[in-house]
C-alpha cells in the first residue's frame, strides 16, 4: 500500500487549511476519482466527556444522511489509533471568510447568502442536528458561488484548545466568542436552535455592516456587550433589516425569532423566495426531494449501510420475499452473530423482539402503516420486500420491522430497535409504549387457537378497532 | 499478580506478521483483533486466554450462561480442543468471517456448526433442537406440530436425496440457493477493522 494513500482508498493531496484542532487536506478517492476534502482530527485533542462516543456516533450517523445544497456532505468517517478522518465534500469555491472580509455587501447580496444559510440551518434543525458554532469560518463556497455550511453536528466533539483554562467548558468551546449567543456565556442550559439563530444574526450583521456587532479588544468587555445585546446598526441599513437584526440578536432566547418566523420576516422574503431561486429555497425544510438518495453513500454504520451490506452478502435473490426456512430461523440467534463481539454499539439493532402472527404479510404491513400514521411516524419500505423502517418526525430512527412467512398460515414479525446509548431511550419508548400496544391484536395466540377458529371473521375488525383507539 | 510475567510473554509470543500471512487479516487488522482479544480474554479470568464463559459473556452479555449456539461457535473456534481459545485460534477462526474469506470456508463452518453431534451430517433432531433453542431465545412459543412442519419444510428443500439427513454436498447446494444463510458468516466490521469508526470507540474504551 502506498504511504500517501489513506486506508487504500484516498490519495492525499495538499493541505487546504488548518484550524485550531483540525487539518484539512485535498484528497482523491482512487477507486472513483472523486475529489474530496479530508479533515483530520487528532484524537489526543478530544476532550473526554461522559457519553461522548455515543453522542458522536449518533450525530455522525445523522450528519451522514444530510443532503442539502448548502451543506457540505459528509461521505465517510474513518479512524485509526490516533486520528479521526472526516471525508467530506470538496467545496471548490474556497472559504467564505475571505469573501465576507471584503464586505459590506448590499442588502440584496447579503439576503441571498442569508437565505441559503437559513435554508441549511433549518434543514438540520428539523432533523435534530444543531451546529452550535456557526461563523464565517465554517462556511465555504461551492463552485457556483453558493454557500456551503460545514461541521454540522461536529459540536459533539469538543476539542482541547490552546487557551484551555481550568475553570471549564466555555473556553474550550469557542475560539472567538464573537458569534456566541449570550445564553452560552451565562452557562445556563441552552437550546441548540436558538444558539444557531443568534449566530446567524451575527453573520448577517457582518455581511451587511462589514464588521462585528460585538467587538472589543478586551475579551471581558466583548462578553459584556454580547450579554447585554449592546450593538448598534449603521445608519445606512434599511429599517426592515435593522428590525430583523434586532429579532435575531435578541438576548433572551425565549423571545428570539425562530427559524419558522425568520422565513416569514418581510426583509427575509423581500424579492420573493420560492419561484426564481430553485428548489433549495423551499421552506419549511422537511422536503427530501429524493428519499432514495438518503439510502446510499454514507459509510458510517448507519441503518442504511447495514442493510446494504447485508443485502450484498445475501445477494439480490433474498430481496424477494421467500418463506423463512428452519436455518434462517436459527441464524436469527444472537449467539451466531459474532459482530456482537466487537462493540455493543456496533450492532445498530441491539434489541429485537419477535412475534408470530396468523395475519398475512400485507395485512400486517397495512396495520402498521395505519398505527404509524396516527402517531406521526413515517414508514419507509426498504429495498427488501416486507422490511420497513419506522422513522419519527425529525428523522429519528425508531424501529425496523421485518415480516417473513414462517409456515403456510403463520408469519414471523421481527422488530429491531436501536439499542445502546441513552439517547435512543425515547425512540424505544415510542415503540414499546405507543406502537407495540396497538399491534398486540396481531399476535397469534396459540392457547386460544381453537376458540378463535370459530370466530376468525371478527378478528381483523378487532385489530382495526385497536388501531383506531 | 504472580502470573503477570507469563502474561507478558504470552503477548509477545504471537508473531503478528505470520498470523497476518496465514489469515485474511492485514498486520494492522491483526493488531486490532488483538485489542479485542485482550479485552475478551480478561473479562472474567485475566489469564490471556478466552474461556467459554468469557466468550458467552462477550457475545451475549448474559453473565456467561450456557447457550447452544455460542457454545457451538466456541467449540469450533477451539481448534486445539483444550477448552480455551488462544490468540492464534481466535485470529484463525475469526478470519473465516472476514469479508474476503472464500465462501467455501464459510459454508463448511456453518455445516460443522449445525452438525451438533459431529456425525458428518445434519440430522432432523439437530435441526429441531436448534429451532427450539432459537424460539426459546426469542421468547416465542410454537406448538410442536408447527415446529415439525418447519423442520419438515427445511428437509424437503435441503435433503435432495431424501435420506433423512443433510450431507455436505446437499448443504452446499442448499446454501447456494439460500445465500442469506451465510449472513452471520461475514462480519462487515472485519473489513478494515483497524480503521472503521467503531474501532476508535474500542480504542477509546481501552484508554479509559
Amino acid at each position: 500500500m502506498e504511504k500517501d494513500v489513506l486506508f487504500g482508498k484516498y490519495k492525499m493531496g495538499k493541505l487546504l487549511g488548518q484550524g485550531a484542532f483540525a487539518k484539512v487536506y485535498f484528497a482523491k478517492n482512487i477507486h472513483t476519482a472523486q475529489s474530496v476534502a479530508i479533515k483530520v482530527i487528532n484524537k489526543q485533542k478530544i476532550v473526554e466527556q461522559p457519553n461522548m462516543m455515543c453522542k458522536i456516533e449518533r450525530e455522525i450517523s445523522i450528519m451522514g444522511r444530510l443532503r442539502h445544497p448548502n451543506i457540505v456532505r459528509l461521505y465517510e468517517v474513518l479512524a485509526c489509533k490516533r486520528k479521526i478522518y472526516f471525508v467530506i465534500e470538496l467545496a471548490k469555491g474556497g472559504e467564505f471568510y475571505a469573501k465576507a472580509a471584503k464586505g459590506p455587501f448590499t442588502e440584496e447580496l447579503s439576503r441571498k447568502y442569508f437565505q441559503q444559510l437559513i435554508s441549511a440551518v433549518g434543514y438540520c434543525h428539523f432533523r435534530g442536528v444543531y451546529h452550535r458554532d456557526l461563523k464565517p469560518g465554517n462556511i465555504l463556497l461551492g463552485a457556483n458561488g453558493k454557500i456551503k455550511v460545514t461541521d454540522f453536528g461536529l459540536s459533539a466533539i469538543k476539542v482541547i484548545k490552546d487557551h484551555i483554562r481550568p475553570d471549564g467548558m466555555l473556553h474550550t468551546q469557542c475560539g472567538t466568542p464573537a458569534y456566541v449567543a449570550p445564553e452560552i456565556l451565562r452557562r445556563r442550559g441552552y437550546d441548540g436552535a436558538g444558539v444557531d439563530v443568534w449566530s446567524c444574526g451575527v453573520i448577517l450583521y457582518v455581511l451587511t455592516a462589514g464588521y462585528l456587532p460585538f467587538n472589543d479588544p478586551n475579551m471581558m468587555a466583548m462578553y459584556r456587550k454580547i450579554y447585554q445585546g449592546d450593538y448598534r446598526c449603521p445608519t445606512w441599513m434599511s429599517d426592515d433589516l435593522t428590525h430583523f437584526l434586532g429579532r435575531l440578536l435578541e438576548t433572551n432566547p425565549k423571545t428570539r425569532i425562530t427559524i419558522d418566523e425568520i422565513v416569514h420576516d418581510p426583509w427575509f422574503r423581500k424579492g420573493g423566495l420560492f419561484k426564481d431561486k430553485g428548489p433549495e429555497f423551499e421552506f419549511p425544510f422537511y422536503h427530501d426531494k429524493d428519499r432514495k438518495d438518503l439510502d446510499d453513500g454514507f459509510l458510517c454504520h448507519t441503518v442504511q449501510q447495514l442493510q446494504q451490506q447485508k443485502q450484498e452478502v445475501m445477494g439480490e435473490e433474498a430481496s424477494t420475499s421467500t418463506p423463512l426456512n428452519a436455518f434462517d430461523l436459527i441464524s436469527f440467534s444472537r449467539g451466531l452473530d459474532l459482530s456482537g463481539l466487537f462493540n455493543k454499539n456496533y450492532n445498530p439493532f441491539e434489541d429485537s423482539e419477535k412475534f408470530i402472527s396468523g395475519f398475512s404479510e400485507d395485512e400486517i404491513i397495512s396495520t402498521i402503516r395505519e398505527v404509524a400514521a396516527e402517531l406521526d411516524v413515517k414508514v419507509h419500505m426498504t429495498k427488501k420486500e416486507c422490511v420497513m423502517d419506522l422513522v419519527g418526525s425529525i428523522g429519528n430512527f425508531i424501529a425496523r420491522v421485518e415480516v417473513n412467512q414462517l409456515t403456510e398460515n403463520l408469519v414471523i414479525v421481527e422488530v429491531k430497535i436501536k439499542g445502546g446509548d441513552s439517547d435512543s431511550v425515547s425512540e424505544n419508548d415510542i415503540w414499546k409504549k405507543k406502537l407495540m400496544p396497538k399491534l398486540s391484536g396481531l399476535i397469534y395466540d396459540f392457547d386460544s387457537q381453537h376458540v378463535e377458529e370459530i370466530d376468525t371473521a371478527t378478528e381483523p375488525e378487532l385489530s382495526l378497532a385497536i388501531s383506531v383507539d | 499478580m504472580g502470573c503477570s510475567i507469563s502474561k507478558k510473554s504470552k503477548a509477545n509470543y504471537w508473531d503478528f506478521a505470520s498470523l497476518a500471512s496465514e489469515t485474511m487479516f492485514s498486520l494492522d487488522e491483526v493488531e486490532a483483533v488483538y485489542v479485542l482479544y485482550k479485552k475478551v480474554s480478561c473479562c472474567i479470568v485475566d489469564d490471556g486466554l478466552i474461556h467459554k464463559e468469557e466468550f458467552r459473556q462477550a457475545l451475549l452479555r448474559n453473565k456467561g450462561k450456557p447457550d447452544l449456539f455460542v457454545d457451538r461457535v466456541f467449540d469450533l473456534f477451539d481448534l486445539k480442543r483444550n477448552g480455551v481459545l488462544d490468540f492464534g485460534e481466535f485470529v484463525q477462526s475469526l478470519s473465516i468471517f472476514h469479508p474476503k474469506s472464500p465462501a467455501a470456508d464459510k459454508i463448511l463452518f456453518t455445516f460443522n456448526l449445525y452438525d451438533l453431534q459431529h456425525t458428518g451430517c445434519i440430522e432432523r433432531e439437530e435441526v429441531k433442537e436448534m429451532v427450539l433453542a432459537i424460539l426459546k431465545e426469542s421468547d416465542l412459543e410454537l406448538p410442536d406440530e408447527v415446529i415439525e412442519e418447519i423442520v419438515e419444510n427445511a428437509f424437503n428443500e435441503a435433503d435432495s436425496n431424501q435420506d433423512g439427513k443433510i450431507d455436505l454436498e446437499e448443504w452446499k447446494e442448499f446454501v447456494g440457493k439460500n445465500p442469506s444463510l451465510l449472513k452471520n458468516m461475514t462480519i462487515p466490521y472485519l473489513m478494515d477493522v483497524s480503521t472503521v469508526f467503531p474501532s476508535f470507540v474500542e480504542n477509546k474504551i481501552m484508554l479509559i
